[in-house]
């Protein structure tokens, strides 16, 4: 699992301390591959970390194609989607 | 089932044989009561025989989701609970939010029952197919929050609905927390577990599918509702500030003190105040939110001293508490040092699983008072001196949790603390209706629907269900607001003139509408604090509800569900013994509250005529005749 992803001049960078836990990012996710909820698809994966203040951490599967739609539909800005200009 | 929105089965657990059984939801049931508060109703009814001891095996605690929850429709967050409770007999309609309902779908349950009572202390975990019943002698003692914490350190990912010291020992005025956050089980749903020596109820991630039938239509529907809630001009403040960013201009005029019949005003310079408390709790707040919620109002809180705290939403009334010799709330100290302390007492309420708004708070004050007028010594309180300092709040906190000497007393609420201290006490219990405290004393705003509501609910004290906007709970909004506020409850038009004149209207034939807009919430598994409901009108929710479940239904169709299950609600605790005669507003809303600057009185939502005791009941009944009239 990583915090950023990469793929096609597509990535997404994580940053866990702007993450509230609000698992949008997953159902979202989970809904664009089969129009169906389901977090264990989902290719995002937010956990809350025990132990350490409650603290989130944010990661992608190694099957995210880094689609955007998670950053999209954050809430609260953990998620920046940077998409290369493939034109000229 | 092939209904959308829906895990499709409820699950059993038999805590006495250790009986683990699903069961398929019936598409009839789920069409006639949709979910969450409906078919707990459904489940209750069904279960529950009315005569049932609260702490004994036979009751059952239920939790349901609804169809929304497990979808990413904003807000749709809420796991919804019924049981009987052993503070009034009553059955409490209580939800809370953390990420528990989504949990629980991901396993493919949409409500589960828990019944009979465990040999030993147990905790539950649901993971698909595999629920298991755990030895928890491990866990049993330690407080909601650090319990939530080592079973997550077991079991992530997962939600964890776990119960404190306060529920282990049965203490009526318990209640939780879904994830250290959303408070759940007003009325001992905490003792209710605690008797069935269930120390928590852990939901792991699933691998099951929530489908619906309209995806795209749903899709368009949410993004609708995310323009509006990204438009909202408060929304970058409240992310800083969680609820108190909602409430810094809402203040009450001081803290009621000394049984109901006093007004401690805040300090002249308390305006000062507000704005130093806000920053400082701007800058130790960390978000939290509920699933799918964009508001965030959970707070965690990193005190300038060091420890780390957590509250279900720090309200700028709280924070300046810590400036009133009202109850105790703070020491002496500066700002930032009566900010941590006052912080801390929260925390530890929640981490004992004590229901602070409608209960301990009142309770505290009460025994204080009769302490102070010499009705009690300290042959009754085990020798402790009770005066108004934060130490005496918290020794009053621990011993209730505890059950410890007068804390034995104070456990199972306030109406049976004064029969056991007899002397007079019973005569003395004001503001309390159903054996718990109005907390928001209609002397000091005037009358509201939501006060209207807090007579009528068995249980906790839910006038936000009569509420449901900003109009109804703060006074003197024009009437166009108003009306504006009954269409968004779904009120039809010819219905109208039975609620509105020109210049005026019936708070309780209003409030019966905010019920019906607050039980399709509760039934649909929806949040219904303000700054989320403020998104949703009923023809919005019929709009989703069509879009994720493929039934096709209206607004008014939605509603009249709504209508069936209060009404099916009501019964349920009619049969627990409840009557119109419950309903009666305490006497002490007729006699005035006292501050050195003035009396305050009952006035009208208006602000005009002051109200008698015959023209509150006059409410009650129109809100009865409205109720009937579906």
């Amino acid at each position: 699992m990583q915090t950023k992803v990469t793929r096609d001049r597509r990535s997404i960078a994580a940053q866990p301390s702007k993450c509230a836990g609000c698992i949008t990012c997953m159902l979202r996710c989970s809904f664009r591959i089969d129009n169906k909820f389901n977090l264990s698809r989902s290719r995002i994966r937010v956990a809350r970390q025990s132990g350490r203040d409650d603290e989130f951490t944010v990661s992608f599967s190694e099957d995210c194609d880094a689609c955007l739609i998670c950053a999209r539909y954050c809430p609260y800005g953990a998620l920046t989607a940077t998409k290369e200009d493939t034109e000229g | 089932m092939q209904i959308g929105g829906y895990a499709g089965s409820i699950l059993y657990v038999n805590l006495t044989d250790g009986g683990i059984r699903k069961q398929s939801m019936d598409e009839e049931v789920v069409k006639q009561w949709i979910g969450g508060a409906g078919i707990n109703t459904k489940l209750a009814l069904d279960l529950i025989p009315p005569g049932t001891d609260a702490l004994s095996p036979r009751n059952a605690v239920i939790l349901g989701t609804g169809p929304f929850n497990g979808t990413f429709i904003p807000g749709a967050s809420q796991t919804m609970s019924m049981y009987k409770s052993p503070l009034n007999g009553s059955f409490p309609q209580s939800n809370g939010g953390g990420n528990f309902s989504h949990f629980l779908k991901s396993s493919g349950y949409d409500h589960l029952v828990i019944t009979g009572r465990s040999p030993w202390p147990v905790y539950i975990t649901i993971e698909d197919d595999n629920v298991s019943l755990r030895h928890a002698s491990d866990v049993w003692g330690m407080d909601g929050y650090d319990a939530a914490d080592e079973l997550r350190l077991r079991h992530s990912p997962c939600s964890i609905i776990p119960i404190g010291i306060s529920g282990e020992r049965q203490v009526a005025i318990s209640v939780t927390h879904i994830d250290k956050a959303g408070t759940i089980g007003s009325g001992g749903l905490a003792a209710v577990m605690g008797s069935k020596n269930l120390k928590a109820i852990v939901a792991c991630m699933g691998s099951r599918t929530v489908e619906v039938a309209e995806p795209d239509r749903l899709k368009r529907l949410v993004d609708e509702i995310l323009d509006k809630v990204n438009s909202y001009h408060l929304r970058p403040e409240m992310i800083g500030g969680g609820s108190m960013a909602m409430t810094r201009d809402w203040m009450p005029p001081g803290i009621v003190s000394r049984n109901s019949s006093e007004l401690i005003p805040y300090p002249s310079n308390v305006s000062e105040l507000k704005p130093q408390l806000y920053e400082l709790h701007k800058a130790a707040r960390k978000k939290i939110a509920c699933a799918t919620c964009p508001m965030s109002d959970k707070d965690r809180i990193d005190l300038p001293n060091g420890r780390t705290i957590y509250d279900t939403a720090v309200f700028m009334e709280m924070a300046a508490m810590t400036y009133s010799p009202a109850l105790g709330y703070a020491a002496e100290g500066s700002t930032a040092d009566r900010y941590a302390l006052a912080l801390q007492y929260y925390d530890l309420i929640n981490r004992l699983g004590l229901d602070r708004v409608y209960n301990f708070q009142g309770l505290a004050d009460f025994i204080i008072t009769l302490y102070e007028d010499g009705l009690i010594n300290k042959a009754i309180t085990g020798g402790l001196k009770l005066d108004r300092s934060y130490e005496t709040l918290i020794k009053l906190v621990r011993i209730t949790a505890n059950r410890e000497g007068l804390g034995d007393i104070l456990a199972d609420g306030v109406l049976s603390a004064a029969r056991h201290i007899g002397n007079g006490a019973e005569e003395l219990v004001q503001n309390v209706v159903k054996g718990q405290f109005i907390a928001f004393d209609p002397r000091m705003s005037g009358f509201l629907p939501m006060h209207l509501g807090m007579l009528v609910h068995p249980g906790r004290t839910l006038g936000v269900a009569a509420a449901m906007g900003a109009p109804s709970y703060s006074p003197g909004w024009p009437i166009h607001e108003l009306v504006k506020h009954a269409e968004r409850c779904g009120v039809p038009a010819e219905d109208m003139g039975r609620l509105f004149t020109r210049d005026s209207f019936n708070p309780g034939r209003l409030a019966k509408h905010g019920e019906d807009f607050f039980g399709l919430f509760n039934m649909l598994g929806q949040c219904h604090r303000l700054y989320i409901s403020r998104f949703y009108s009923m023809q919005t929710l019929a709009s989703l509800y069509s879009a994720v479940t493929g039934i096709r239904a209206s607004a008014a169709d939605l509603k009249s569900a709504s209508t069936r299950m209060w009404n099916a609600w009501r019964g349920l605790n009619a049969s627990a013994g409840y009557t119109h005669r419950d309903d009666l507003p305490p006497a002490v809303w007729f006699k005035p509250l006292k501050s050195p600057a003035q009396e305050y009185r009952l006035y009208d939502y208006f602000l005009k005529s002051e109200l008698s005791r015959g023209d509150v009941e006059s409410y009650l009944e129109e809100y009865y005749a409205e109720r009937e009239a579906g």
